[in-house]
């Protein structure tokens, strides 16, 4: 079945460039992405395990938390999932592939995000608890775990389902990919309806097909895309655009209606935004404390574990099944369907995902900008001290103070961020209330709970970056 | 572009690419100012050893936060505990280092035990010393052959078991 979302005009596509177009094209640009990656990989592996345990001198913890983290979200905001198509995961994953010649699909009670989801909670509680923004030894062991899971899933499972259904970076890059202002289309439906091959997705003799199973026709979003571009080489008609449109679209048109794993995705990450940035700050050390002298415990993982649990877990998921009963009793549902608390938070969650984008973009944005140019000096360091071989020259690390913004200057922008990213959170609970009620004062009560909560999330992630942060270096801040 | 723009709006300022570290001494009257002193990596282990220093006004802990003190010079000296002969000093500006308000100093620390820090400032107010003591590890190291050896066994495992695969010439479902 054609969607018809797809059949508006697509006024344009990047694979109309000239230049770029051919760029696109290349057969081998999507490998060239990843060696160039996989060196940055290496680096990351090599320095954290033997360069200096100073993480503002090493390039495992300045480009995995400082770089990676800042030009993913600019990225996402100004293009797509640019780290996926170039993730360099992917290359001893084909060795894998070759070694292990899986035959067995990935589970089915598995495909869905749930696993995804976990990981990545998983890894914000490892961040906080290994400190592993300070800590290279730590990062680089992140990455060779990652590579391994990487590389065991790929030996055993056939098409890209470490991707799908595993990766928790892909899945923050997959939904927060929804507000990217790119994403593959076709570019005549009639052409695809004639398509007897479907090239884009069973592949050709000499191109393989999309490997997460998206059909260019059916694509409604950017969620599970990774802009391989494979679709585009394998179409043998050349009907596939890389197309501008509005971000969020999907959001919008409520797309997963009926995923209760993507509406806790959207949610918990969301949240997850806050308890990150609000982790890095003194009120966070205070809890600790006093939590673990409320439990007579030195366990830094066990009152860590209970923080993380009730802030980014039970505590929102409180809150938006509160909102969800709410919504419920205020419209005075009586359908035994419609009554189902689940239903209200798959219909709401999706109004998380800009806020929760914004959230994470001013945190990164912050790091970003405050340590742009260290990474000159670090691969100096890494090239004279860990491989002894100075090819970059001395470090520099007067160069690591330049064109650096004030600390109150990037808290303007960071507001700026949270909020235009709240305004957009609104706008869209309030759109999902209007499909679902038939006037707009039901609307209005349906959504009033939803938009407490968003702007207080707001606000809560407004005040937390106005607050001292470790990394932001300032006086007297420990 | 536009991050140029903003980048280009907030002309320089300060850097903190900073990492933080474990406090070390805080809020602590040294002559006629208050030190905040932070050791980096947070578990100080054989090799590089940052210390990020702070002065304020103020010979007493009030539990204010007064202003800065920016032109003294800071000389913090290591000393093994163990073997005193390992002794090196560093001395700090405010206008060599890359934040605005820290002093810094840099060792590269040659043996795990137990060393001491000791903090001298001087000051256009007056002069004061602190110290304290810490006990730095010795470095991280893995054991690579056993790391060798697991991925090694994990290839051969995997190889079998592709073997098998096309032997047993299951199609993909």
């Amino acid at each position: 079945m054609m969607h018809n979302h797809q059949t508006q005009r697509i006024r344009f596509d990047l694979l109309r460039w000239p230049g770029l177009s051919r760029l696109l094209r290349w057969k081998h640009n999507r490998t060239t992405a990843q060696f160039l990656l996989f060196a940055l990989a290496a680096a990351i592996i090599i320095d954290g395990l033997l360069g200096s345990p100073l993480a503002a001198k090493n390039v495992a913890t300045v480009t995995a938390w400082v770089h990676y983290r800042g030009l993913v979200v600019l990225a996402l905001l100004l293009a797509g999932n640019l780290f996926c198509a170039a993730c360099p995961f992917m290359l001893p994953r084909k060795l894998a592939k070759w070694l292990g010649r899986p035959t067995q699909r990935w589970p089915q009670v598995l495909r869905n995000k749930w696993l995804a989801l976990a990981g990545l909670i998983g890894i914000i509680y490892a961040y906080e608890l290994f400190d592993l923004w300070a800590s290279p030894w730590w990062t680089a062991w992140l990455t060779v775990a990652y590579f391994m899971t990487a590389f065991v899933l790929e030996a055993f499972f056939t098409r890209d389902s470490f991707c799908l259904y595993v990766c928790p970076l892909g899945t923050f890059n997959f939904l927060y990919s929804t507000v990217s202002p790119l994403q593959i289309m076709s570019r005549s439906q009639d052409i695809c309806r004639d398509c007897e091959g479907h090239e884009c997705i069973n592949g050709s003799v000499t191109q393989q097909g999309c490997q997460l199973e998206l059909f260019v026709p059916t694509i409604q979003s950017n969620m599970n895309c990774t802009f391989c571009l494979d679709c585009v080489k394998a179409c043998p008609y050349d009907n596939v655009a890389l197309a501008a449109r509005r971000p969020g679209t999907e959001l919008f048109r409520q797309s997963w209606r009926n995923r209760l794993d993507l509406a806790w995705l959207a949610i918990l990450t969301a949240f997850a935004g806050l308890g990150n940035a609000f982790g890095m700050t003194p009120p966070v050390y205070a809890l600790e404390h006093e939590l673990a002298h409320w439990l007579n415990t030195e366990s830094e993982a066990l009152v860590l574990g209970l923080i993380y649990l009730g802030g980014v877990v039970i505590g929102p998921l409180l809150l938006v099944y509160v909102a969800a009963w709410l919504s419920r009793v205020l419209t005075g549902r009586r359908n035994r369907k419609e009554l189902s608390l689940n239903r209200f938070v798959m219909r709401y969650a999706y109004s998380f995902v800009p806020l929760g984008f914004a959230i994470w973009f001013a945190h990164y944005l912050f790091h970003f900008l405050t340590g742009a140019l260290t990474i000159v000096p670090a691969f100096q360091t890494f090239f004279q001290r860990t491989l002894a071989w100075p090819i970059l020259g001395e470090p520099n690390w007067q160069l690591a103070a330049r064109f650096v913004p004030m600390v109150e200057t990037i808290q303007i922008f960071q507001s700026i961020i949270t909020y235009g990213g709240l305004i957009a959170a609104l706008g869209l609970a309030l759109s999902a209330a209007r499909q679902s009620q038939p006037t707009a004062p039901r609307a209005l009560w349906e959504v009033l709970p939803w938009l407490i909560i968003l702007v207080l999330l707001a606000v809560a992630s407004g005040s937390t970056f106005l607050l001292p942060m470790e990394m932001r270096g300032s006086a007297l801040g420990g | 572009m536009w991050l140029a723009l903003i980048i280009g709006l907030c002309w320089p300022a300060i850097a903190s690419a900073h990492g933080g570290g474990a406090p070390q001494l805080s809020d602590v009257a040294v002559g006629p100012y208050r030190i905040f002193v932070w050791s980096a990596p947070d578990i100080a282990r054989v090799g590089d050893l940052h210390f990020s220093i702070v002065l304020v006004n103020g010979a007493a802990a009030t539990g204010t936060i007064d202003e800065p003190v920016l032109d003294a010079t800071v000389e913090v000296t290591l000393r093994s505990l163990e073997e005193p002969e390992q002794q090196f000093t560093q001395t700090s500006r405010n206008e060599e280092t890359l934040l605005q308000y820290y002093y810094e100093s840099d060792f590269v620390v040659p043996r795990a035990g137990q060393w001491q820090a000791y903090i001298a400032v001087v000051g256009p107010a007056g002069a004061g010393d602190a110290s304290f003591e810490l006990e730095v590890l010795p470095a991280q190291s893995a054991n690579w052959p056993l790391i060798g050896g697991g991925i090694l066994l994990l290839f051969i495992a995997i190889g079998i078991y592709g073997r098998r695969s096309r032997s047993s010439g299951d199609a993909p479902r």
